[in-house]
């Protein structure tokens, strides 16, 4: 069933943008800084007036009802707690605005289901980043509401604190089974938030589906037990991550970790390797590029900026080990 | 104890110097009387004095409440509503700088001899700067809380009262603070010159008989006044506050 349908909106820097996003699910608006993925989740809340385009709510068209009125919850990025009230009386707020029954109880479930019981009677400035975050989260799912919109919540956490909190995020979502919508600049963030990404580019919807955009490169020869070396017919690669035991492998990586250069690192760089480009396709976002590696082809879009540095074809690939993946052929579709 | 005793004794150092530059044969009683006469005239004239303290609060109350009240509710609908905004800072930034005492005179062509001269004051003296804080307060209260609250289904009046005046509030007693005892001093300033009631007026009379002791004894009851009214906005700040210690 349709959770949140948008269809061809166009506001501020969004140009007709339409994607479903199914009821319960969690749906990623990925995309650079600028690309307007702000701005879709202010028009989808309410707080920017919509004038082309239609935003449907389970079914219900809300494109016009008034901000107030549409049941959703939304954390800002800033996480916009009300500082002059306690943990229990932020998470309490939006329950009596609607005037709901139980509201000590539900409000106490909420605390422990979030596990900041111990917080309640705190003001939020003197609460740390990662418990915030929390409060945030407890407050915006303590109405149980039709949708929940999140603007980079995780962003103002160091990167030990944001992976506990998204994990944990994640569990208490789950419970919930909230459609939900978060806004992630972080292509590695976005693969662990959900599996229905919603790419947007300079106000353009570029991509819906499962994943980001991987590049896939099968490896010809076995994998080197657990240390994750890719070997390839003549170069290798070193992956953070292994899975399974398969005959074959193939190792994948974001289309953002992909660099091509004309110019040698200046420092020795992990999986730096040489090759050619064999072909190329311009469109108006990207550069479409066939590189060839000692015999094994890489295919994949870089950046404008990238390809107008590029001053022949014999370049070298820089393939970012952080999110490299390998995995067996049984994995996944190659 | 030992801090409270510390602070106490300069001021005990001080009364005794008073007092004794005061029994200096070469410093004439009624010129710069010691400090244990002007203890003696409160005695004598505590009920005047009281009576007079009564009129100056009155007046300083009535004209600082009505400043307040309209500052802080002309201070959110501009800080909220951008065309009352531009219409109204304008206004208050051209006529804050100028000194409440500056108004007097003309209060008193206008409205006479009458208790208008001191409330009027003392309201001017008061509104705008409590006008101009809470203006800035509401203007500095991030837009995404505002939008939180308003997600969550909060009616306008209920987005006023529960989320843009509670953090507007310390923005609104830092113009509490500072004027509170303007107000006071604006409110004597009009006694003397403009009405027979009150600590103004009293300093006058006192003035006016060369009873410096009297003046003294005003003078001290003037600063216990704004050292209490100072004291109890404090506490009270401290208390909404809570949230900001």
């Amino acid at each position: 069933m349709e959770g949140l349908k948008i269809k061809s909106v166009s506001v501020g820097i969004l140009k007709n943008i339409s994607f479903i996003l199914e009821k319960g699910k969690v749906g990623v608006l990925l995309g650079p800084n600028g690309a307007g993925k702000t701005t879709l989740l202010n028009a989808i809340s309410g707080i920017i007036p919509v004038k082309n385009g239609h935003i449907y709510l389970n079914g219900k068209e809300i494109t016009t009802v008034p901000i107030e009125e549409r049941d959703i919850s939304y954390i800002f990025q800033n996480l916009a707690l009300f500082s002059h009230l306690t943990v229990c009386e932020n998470i309490a707020f939006p329950l009596r605005i609607k005037k709901e029954e139980n509201i000590d109880k539900k409000v106490l479930r909420i605390l422990k289901k979030v596990d900041i019981l111990a917080l309640k009677d705190r003001y939020p400035l003197r609460l740390s980043g990662g418990e915030k975050q929390k409060v945030a989260i407890a407050r915006a799912l303590v109405t149980n509401p039709e949708l929940l919109l999140l603007d980079e919540p995780f962003a103002s956490l160091d990167f030990e604190m944001r992976k506990f909190i998204r994990a944990e995020f994640l569990k208490v979502i789950k419970e919930f089974s909230l459609t939900t919508l978060i806004v992630t600049h972080d292509p590695y963030e976005a693969e662990e938030l959900g599996n229905n990404i919603i790419k947007i580019r300079q106000g353009k919807l570029v991509h819906t589906g499962n994943d980001v955009n991987r590049i896939k490169v099968r490896s010809l020869k076995k994998v080197t037990k657990d240390i994750a070396l890719a070997e390839f017919d003549n170069f290798s690669l070193i992956v953070p991550f292994s899975s399974g035991k398969s005959d074959h492998y193939y190792v994948e990586f974001l289309e953002e970790d992909l660099y091509i250069s004309s110019l040698k690192p200046p420092v020795p760089t992990l999986n730096t390797l040489r090759g050619k480009i064999i072909s190329h396709k311009e469109n108006a976002e990207r550069v479409h590029v066939k590189i060839d590696i000692n015999g094994t082809i890489i295919k994949g879009n870089i950046p404008w900026y990238m390809w107008h540095e590029i001053e022949k074809d014999d370049v070298y690939v820089i393939i970012k080990y952080r999110g490299t993946k390998l995995k067996g052929v049984n994995d996944g579709n190659l | 104890m030992g801090r409270k005793l510390n602070s106490l004794l300069p001021i005990a150092l001080f009364l005794l110097i008073w007092e004794l530059v005061g029994r200096l044969p070469a410093v004439p009683t009624y010129l710069f009387p010691p400090f244990s006469s002007v203890v003696v005239k409160l005695f004598t004239v505590k009920g005047l004095l009281l009576e007079n303290i009564f009129f100056t609060l009155f007046r300083v109350a009535l004209g600082f409440v009505i400043g307040t009240v309209s500052g802080i509710t002309l201070g959110l609908l501009a800080g909220i509503n951008e065309k009352a905004n531009q219409l109204m800072t304008p206004i208050a930034s051209l006529i804050y700088p100028i000194p409440s005492i500056g108004w007097i005179p003309v209060l008193m062509i206008w409205f006479g001899i009458s208790n208008s001269v001191p409330v009027i004051a003392i309201f001017i003296c008061s509104f705008f700067p409590i006008f101009l804080n809470t203006v800035r307060g509401v203007k500095d209260i991030d837009q995404s809380i505002i939008y939180a609250a308003k997600t969550m289904g909060t009616s306008k009046t209920c987005l006023i009262r529960k989320i843009i005046l509670p953090l507007a509030l310390p923005n609104i007693f830092t113009g509490l603070k500072l004027e509170s005892g303007m107000a006071i001093r604006t409110g004597v300033v009009a006694e003397m010159l403009a009405i027979p009631s009150g600590l103004g007026y009293l300093l006058m009379k006192g003035e006016s008989l060369i009873d410096t002791q009297l003046i003294f004894v005003v003078l001290i009851a003037m600063g216990i006044i704004s050292f209490v009214t100072d004291y109890i906005i404090r506490k009270v700040e401290v208390k909404l506050l809570i949230w900001k210690a």
